[in-house]
């Protein structure tokens, strides 16, 4: 410790010197100010997480939309047409027809995934069919299952329809249906066994036949993208990057509560052990040592099957098994404390002893109760992330170990879905390296060393 | 005190910390163990009525309420000998020593490949696989934290890589990593595979056998050991540098020793029980965090057995993992502390 500039405020300046503080110091700024935006994201978003149906105008397990600057012309993004005219006509009392038609230039190089149809109306239509325009002048007709009326619905939904026109040109029935298929149908030239893209204006018209009269109340054409955001979405169409925002307050939240009661526990049990000495400080090792063979993971699994841990919970549970590490690091510290000259002066002088531990022994323990904190948060972030990688977590978070294990559980390895797991386990590993150096930072300013 | 009373003395400390960690852990999970035990007996019972039928069917000696005494009065005492109609401190030390003897009961729904669906037997299985790549990369890992941290006490360079290593150490999880390897150098380079223990079909030659097993184990060691040498590595080096200053070593340098002698003879032999304390801390986290880069690398060890039970809510095989891993865990702290023992010279002399 250094001898001529002790204080608060020389501690800081030091800390404000040093490049791996301020480093840390200003992702830690960054990071809470998403976490100001996360916590202001409504709570039906939150929900909305768990729920595949509200992500199905996504485009599924799709890269970022940045790649297309590295590959132009492969990938796009979503296009929501408004049609361009509709019209309504009526054929004398009891007949009525309205049309929906769009116009849209289509210039990539693939086809999209996945097209979508919306056409709501206040009655309920007699029948319903897609005339599908390819620039060539060929009409695809497609006929709308009656399940389908006043719904959204996509490709597959209408496929008997594309499939007999695929018969119609390969000769041949596709023995997987999938939306690329189908999609690659409409969007592709049967010249080419749909191999090659159409490039060039596609018109689509929707016709909707029914007894009364009919009025349009919503319409819109989805032209799935194979991009999306800034970082991508999974398997059932959910961005990344939104996931990422809204694990943020957990992870913080949790490594902030696990680091703050696990340190200040085990430096208060390992400094009165340190302090005490003897017997006392044989027998608060042996409780040490106890909680120390806890192992921490499978412990934390068991306990979750006994009570389905909330945020607080399991922040605790996760302080309760970690700490005994912080004890023998405070003990250790507090040994050396004690053998300064100080201590015997406050004994010689009649100070009694619970006021000696907490006026002048305890003090000389934060420097480095401060800088532990900051190197416990990891800790904790890390281990509860693994947790949610297992599949536990508080009911209602999102957490990124989570995200990690669905991308683990649709193989996203093997499918090469590399947005899935690099963003969530890069955040992961950005919270923590932003406490590591602010730890790192306070331990070299205030001990010295590093 | 000599080594022999030292040894005696922490095997009593050690026993006891067994029975108070298991305590622990068995008053948090009293109600699912409870749980446990009546699911086990109820399989235990129908597993005897089976036998008792067949046996009827084959030779026809007894009649439908013989057996069904029969059974009641098994399952009675099956209760009794579970200790579940006995008060709870008798509750307690009988389900204790069951669970000292590895009688963790049956898993729902899991088995080990000899079709057994005792819990002792399962997590028998899978043990020595956890085991044999947990001490792999442990030794790795003491023998690179070693060798670096003597490196990094009078090279600048090899400092500023600890700095950068114990960053990487302690933000990085291990999974992920794995999850990362497996992804571009299992799938897109095709150097390693990407998971399981052995080829399929596994070589029939123990030598093949035992290559195949290496070049499974390459890439989960190398994502453990890539995250794991910074912690080790930068505690050897504070424990070297601390030892540096000693008076010992300004005499050894008086003496016009040169300074490799110096580190590698008098400084490295001084700091090794503490070295050691530090190895034993440094596996001890390992363990419990490590477990998951099994389930990524579908290694068939205790963390891969463990991700299934939690798929299928295999209560029994969580309880006895929790509480074989706890053994398995002191056991290696224990080791540690007779490592201690031998490497701290004031022990054997009987200071």
């Amino acid at each position: 410790m250094s001898e001529i500039r002790i204080g608060f405020s020389s501690y800081l300046k030091d800390f404000l010197s040093n490049k791996m503080g301020l480093a840390g110091l200003a992702i830690l700024i960054v990071l809470l100010i998403f976490t100001g935006i996360a916590l202001s994201i409504p709570s039906n978003v939150y929900h909305a997480w768990f729920n595949p149906a509200a992500w199905e105008e996504y485009p599924r397990h799709v890269p970022p939309a940045w790649m297309s600057i590295f590959y132009p012309g492969k990938y796009f993004t979503s296009e929501n047409l408004s049609p361009t005219n509709i019209s309504i006509k009526s054929y004398g009392k009891n007949l009525y027809i309205a049309i929906v038609s769009y116009q849209f230039n289509w210039s990539k190089k693939l086809p999209p995934p996945d097209v979508y149809f919306l056409v709501y109306c206040n009655t309920t239509s007699g029948e319903e069919e897609i005339y599908w325009t390819k620039p060539d002048g060929n009409t695809i007709e497609i006929l709308v299952p009656s399940s389908s009326y006043n719904e959204l619905f996509d490709l597959i939904s209408v496929k008997s329809g594309i499939i007999d026109y695929i018969f119609s040109v390969t000769g041949k029935m596709p023995s997987t249906v999938s939306s690329e298929l189908l999609s690659s149908a409409l969007f592709n030239s049967p010249k080419s066994d749909f191999t090659v893209t159409e490039q060039g204006k596609y018109s689509v018209k929707i016709e909707i036949i029914s007894l009364s009269p009919i009025k349009i109340t919503a319409s819109y054409l989805l032209l799935i993208g194979n991009s999306y955001g800034l970082m991508g979405t999974d398997y059932f169409g959910r961005p990344i990057d939104l996931g990422i925002l809204l694990g943020l307050p957990n992870a913080l939240g949790i490594g902030a509560l696990t680091s703050v009661v696990s340190v200040l526990v085990g430096v208060f049990v390992g400094g009165i052990a340190g302090y005490l000495g003897g017997n006392k400080d044989a027998a608060i090792q042996w409780v040490i040592l106890v909680f120390l063979t806890l192992p921490t993971l499978p412990f934390l699994i068991a306990v979750s099957f006994v009570v389905r841990p909330s945020l607080v919970l399991e922040a605790l549970l996760i302080s309760f098994l970690s700490w005994p590490g912080y004890a023998i690091i405070a003990r250790s510290a507090a040994l050396s404390i004690k053998s300064n000259a100080f201590v015997e002066a406050d004994k010689l002088l009649g100070i009694p002893s619970y006021r000696v531990f907490f006026t002048h022994f305890m003090p000389r323990l934060i420097p480095m109760t401060v800088a532990y904190m900051a190197l416990a948060v990891p800790g904790g972030i890390l281990l509860s992330q693994s947790l949610a990688f297992l599949g536990i977590a508080p009911a209602n978070t999102v957490n990124w170990g989570e995200m990690l294990n669905s991308a683990y559980t649709y193989q996203a390895q093997a499918n090469g879905y590399w947005w899935w797991v690099i963003f969530p386990g890069l955040m992961i590993v950005i919270v923590s390296m932003a406490f590591v150096f602010i730890g790192f930072a306070i331990e070299k300013v205030t001990l010295g060393e590093r | 005190m000599g080594f022999k009373t030292y040894v005696l003395k922490k095997v009593l400390i050690y026993f006891s910390v067994l029975i108070a960690s298991m305590t622990i852990l068995y008053v948090f999970t009293f109600p699912i163990l409870q749980q446990v035990i009546y699911k086990s007996i109820e399989y235990q019972v129908l597993q005897f009525e089976d036998t008792l039928l067949k046996y009827e069917e084959k030779y026809g000696s007894i009649n439908a309420t013989e057996i069904q005494i029969a059974v009641e009065k098994y399952k009675e005492s099956l209760i009794s000998a579970y200790g579940l109609n006995k008060p709870i401190i008798d509750k307690y030390f009988i389900q204790m020593y069951n669970l000292l003897h590895f009688n963790f009961g049956y898993a729902y729904f899991l088995q080990a490949p000899s079709g057994s669906k005792a819990v002792g037997t399962i997590i028998a299985y899978y043990l020595p696989n956890t085991i044999l790549l947990f001490t792999t990369a442990t030794i790795i890992n003491i023998i690179l934290g070693i060798i670096i941290g003597l490196l990094s006490a009078n090279s600048k360079i090899w400092e500023k890589i600890i700095g950068i290593i114990a960053v990487i150490h302690s933000s990085l999880p291990t999974w992920w990593l794995g999850f990362i390897l497996i992804a571009y150098l299992a799938y897109t380079m095709r150097i390693f595979p990407p998971g399981g223990m052995v080829s399929i079909p596994p070589p029939k030659n123990p030598f093949d056998y035992g290559l195949s097993v290496l070049d499974h184990m390459a890439l989960p060691l190398i994502s453990m050991l890539i995250v794991g040498v910074g912690g080790f590595s930068y505690v050897v080096r504070s424990l070297v540098t601390s030892t540096l200053k000693e008076d010992f070593v300004i005499t050894a340098k008086a003496r016009g020793l040169p300074n490799s002698t110096i580190l590698y003879k008098h400084v490295l032999r001084a700091a090794s029980p503490a070295i050691a304390t530090q190895a034993i801390l440094a596996v001890a986290g390992s363990f419990g965090g490590g477990l998951l880069i099994e389930v990524i690398f579908e290694w068939p060890g205790i963390g891969w057995l463990t991700y299934q039970a939690i798929s299928q809510n295999d209560l029994p095989v969580i309880l006895g993992v929790a509480y074989v891993l706890t053994i398995v865990l002191l056991i290696g702290l224990f080791l540690g502390e007779l490592a201690y023992g031998l490497l701290d010279p004031r022990i054997k002399a009987g200071e």
